[in-house]
């Protein structure tokens, strides 16, 4: 209902900030966000996968969005976030860098993202949003929070 | 909208419908059709078809319909001869349909079904029978009046087929009489019986359609009809008032809030340790103590609170049994007589939902290997069905189910043999095996296999498989048998799965818990006393041979720092293991949380706890530990 808004369609989103990449969560898929806490390793999971937390007695699992986008260790610093996202029923935590801000975004600013991009995040993104200078990459959660193709590919890679 | 609502509620209301129709329909084959039974088994078709109708489930209601009428036509006086066979039938699709009906939609035909009903119902009026109640009274001075009574019943049978009579035909030779008796018979001409009965000794005769009479005139059938009353609606109504449906996650969800209490309850006892050392704020840190200890019971309460509301009557389960039984029986043409005990013994759901496997094996087993056939029973002087006994009982620290038969027991001797044929020990070692120790041959995997194809020990058809399941829940299996005699499993179960007893350890930096129950002992062994044999390590306890496996490699982490030293000694995969930690920080109580979906199944991990502190911490599968590394060590050896 909300996203009609006279002729065009709007979105809300979340903006996270990763390495130097401004990255948008549709808001309906953000459950909360958590700051940064300890995290259980899972031993024998994908490398992305950080381990899991406890969520207000829940156990969720955590992934680290920069690994998941083969970007270097993280900052480390005390910015960062863990962003819960639902999905499909489940809830994930995606460690991020910070976040920033949360906006609306008329369906109209969003362009593929073959058009502008190259990079290998590209398979993860839905689409890119120009906002004055910036680009704002739109995330495709059900790509991102995708295991079972991951660990295809990473034990192809090993093999 | 409507119908996402009512759904759910249609479903589980099914699900105890049919199941009280299942167990009519047995006692109706056992017992006939009593006037109280009938009522109870129409109840449930009708309150069926009624909600089915109502929600637009066409099929179920069709068919519901069909078994109202089929049922009336038995209140109406039918005997109720090959019915019980079509009613399960019934039963049997209502549950397909149900199940289709929750996944998106009827499917199953019911018209042949409805239509050999139809013909059920018009059987009696194809032969030309019409049911009718036939009502005697004999004049006050008839003299020897039951003599006189049960003549005119060899009268009536003559010309009548007579299904019941009231009082019964025992009652009246024992001079139970007064001058009434009334008789439920088809006849081709009901007329024509009004004639025949007339006699100087027969005050008056009276022929009326059977179905006028119902139930009141057949109430007093004998102590077996006695009791079956119709509930009183008003207390039903009243009871169903007091309890709620609840969904299991809801109960998880509450369970987890619970958890968190604790949690916090901790941390208000750190903070008031802290304040303490303030010395100004004395006083209150004593006061803010002894608010956390209140916090800390009520938490406790609350959490055995919940706890108990996810204990199902382990009757749930057991009630599919006398259905499964007698189909299994019926197949292998034997007779068994279930016999249910301690059907209200609570449980948790989830032991409950895992359970139903290994039990339906041991039942299995016991049907078709352990009872003999009629005739041979009755050669050896047993009862020509065989008993099988399904019990539960309390015990402090779990429950006991156990499931026992009279039938042949196990031979031994051939359990040895198949066990040499196989190779799993020699002969001089099999003939060395005590009675107890040959019996427990029958869960060895490889036995257990083989006897799929060759039904060799009478039992041990995936005999490992039952062991193996109530092991992953935390229990054990024993067996006591006597040959000709009968076996008896007994299966210990936790109470519940959502808390146990585990062991607390660290390894890598990382704190794990090791469910107690596969724990046998702990041993500090220093590193100096581990042997390295190939690529096996192994240490010496009290002479024997020891395998040790790392938890680190078994899991696939690097390895730690400093070598570990402790050992937890655990069983898994039919043999013990030293299991090797850095260190053993203590025991106690955790409550066990899945991990959830996105993960899948973590190989060597069945779940997760959350600590006093809140961090994760996983629980190890002993078990399956023992395999993953004993898998990695293969690989070495490969590679």
């Amino acid at each position: 209902m909300d996203a009609q808004r006279g002729q065009t369609q709007e979105q809300q989103l979340v903006v996270v900030r990763l390495d130097r990449e401004r990255y948008g969560v549709p808001i309906e898929h953000v459950h909360e966000i958590i700051r940064m806490q300890e995290v259980t390793r899972i031993p024998r999971a994908p490398s992305f996968v950080e381990g899991v937390i406890n969520l207000r007695g829940q156990v969720i699992p955590v992934i680290d969005l920069r690994r998941r986008f083969g970007l270097g260790a993280g900052e480390g610093n005390g910015a960062s976030r863990i962003v819960v996202v639902e999905m499909n029923g489940s809830r994930v935590g995606m460690v991020v860098d910070a976040v920033l801000e949360v906006m609306r975004l008329p369906e109209s600013a969003v362009v593929p993202p073959e058009d502008l991009l190259a990079t290998s995040e590209v398979g993860f993104l839905r689409g890119v949003a120009k906002q004055g200078e910036e680009l704002i990459l739109l995330l495709d959660l059900q790509r991102v929070l995708e295991v079972h193709e991951q660990r295809a590919l990473s034990e192809m890679q090993t093999a | 909208m409507q119908l996402q609502r009512l759904l759910p509620v249609f479903l589980s209301e099914a699900d105890e419908h049919l199941q009280a129709l299942e167990e009519g329909v047995l006692q109706l084959e056992r017992l006939g059709p009593t006037p109280g039974l009938v009522a109870d088994l129409f109840r449930s078709v009708h309150t069926l078809k009624g909600s089915a109708g109502a929600l637009g489930f066409r099929r179920i209601a069709e068919l519901a319909h069909a078994m109202e009428e089929v049922l009336e036509a038995l209140r109406a006086g039918r005997a109720a001869d090959g019915l019980a066979d079509l009613l399960l039938e019934c039963v049997d699709t209502l549950r397909a349909l149900r199940q289709e009906v929750s996944d998106g939609g009827e499917r199953t035909d019911v018209d042949a079904l409805v239509e050999r009903l139809r013909a059920w119902e018009e059987g009696g009026a194809k032969d030309g029978l019409h049911p009718v109640d036939v009502r005697v009274r004999l004049r006050e001075d008839c003299p020897m009046r039951a003599a006189r009574a049960l003549a005119l019943l060899r009268l009536l049978r003559e010309h009548a087929h007579v299904d019941q009579v009231a009082p019964p035909e025992e009652a009246i030779a024992q001079g139970q009489l007064e001058l009434e008796f009334t008789a439920r018979v088809r006849a081709r001409e009901p007329e024509a019986l009004q004639e025949l009965l007339a006699g100087p000794e027969v005050e008056s005769v009276r022929v009326m359609p059977a179905w006028e009479a119902r139930d009141e005139r057949w109430l007093d059938l004998g102590p077996q009809a006695r009791g079956k009353l119709p509930d009183d609606p008003e207390l039903t109504r009243r009871a169903s008032l007091r309890t709620v449906r609840v969904d299991v996650e809801r109960l998880d969800r509450l369970m987890n809030l619970v958890g968190e209490l604790v949690v916090d309850r901790i941390r208000f006892q750190q903070i008031a340790e802290r304040l303490r050392s303030l010395d100004r704020a004395n006083g209150l840190a004593q006061e803010l103590a002894e608010a956390a200890g209140h916090l800390g019971r009520v938490a406790g309460d609350l959490q055995a609170q919940v706890l108990k509301a996810r204990m199902l009557p382990i009757e749930h389960l057991f009630s599919r049994f006398p259905r499964y039984v007698r189909d299994l029986a019926q197949r292998a043409g034997k007779r068994v007589e279930v016999v249910l005990e301690g059907q209200d013994t609570e449980l948790d759901r989830s032991v409950i939902e895992q359970i139903g496997g290994p039990l339906m094996h041991l039942v299995r087993n016991a049907v078709d290997h352990g009872i003999e056939p009629p005739e041979e029973r009755q050669r050896l002087g047993k009862p020509a069905a065989g008993r099988l006994r399904l019990a539960a009982v309390q015990e402090e620290e779990g429950i006991l189910v156990v499931v026992e038969d009279d039938g042949r027991g196990i031979d031994t001797d051939r359990v040895r043999e198949k066990a040499v044929a196989l190779g799993l020990l020699s002969a001089e070692a099999a003939a060395r095996l005590s009675e107890e120790e040959a019996v427990e041959l029958i869960f060895h995997p490889g036995l257990s296999t083989a006897s799929q194809v060759t039904d060799v020990s009478g039992r041990g058809v995936g005999m490992d498989a039952v062991r193996a399941g109530v092991q992953a829940l935390g229990g054990s299996v024993e067996v006591e048998t006597q040959r000709g005699h009968g076996t008896r499993f007994v299966l210990r179960l936790p109470l519940t799965l959502a808390i146990v007893r585990a062991l607390l350890v660290s390894c890598g930096g990382e704190r794990y818990a090791i469910p107690l129950a596969g724990v046998q002992e702990i041993v500090e062994v220093p590193a100096e006393r581990v042997h390295r044999v190939g690529s096996y390590r192994t240490t010496l306890l009290r002479g024997n041979v020891l395998p040790l496996v790392s938890v680190h490699e078994a899991l696939g982490l690097p390895a730690p720092e400093g070598s570990g030293r402790f050992l937890c000694v655990v069983t898994g995969a039919r043999r013990r293991v030293g299991l090797w930690v850095d260190r053993v920080l203590g025991e106690g109580e955790i409550v066990v949380k899945p991990l959830g979906s996105y993960l899948g199944q973590v190989e060597g991990v069945s779940g997760a706890t959350i600590l006093g502190d809140g961090r994760v911490a996983l629980i190890l599968e002993p078990s399956a530990l023992v395999r993953l590394a004993l898998r990695e060590e293969e690989l070495a050896h490969v590679g």
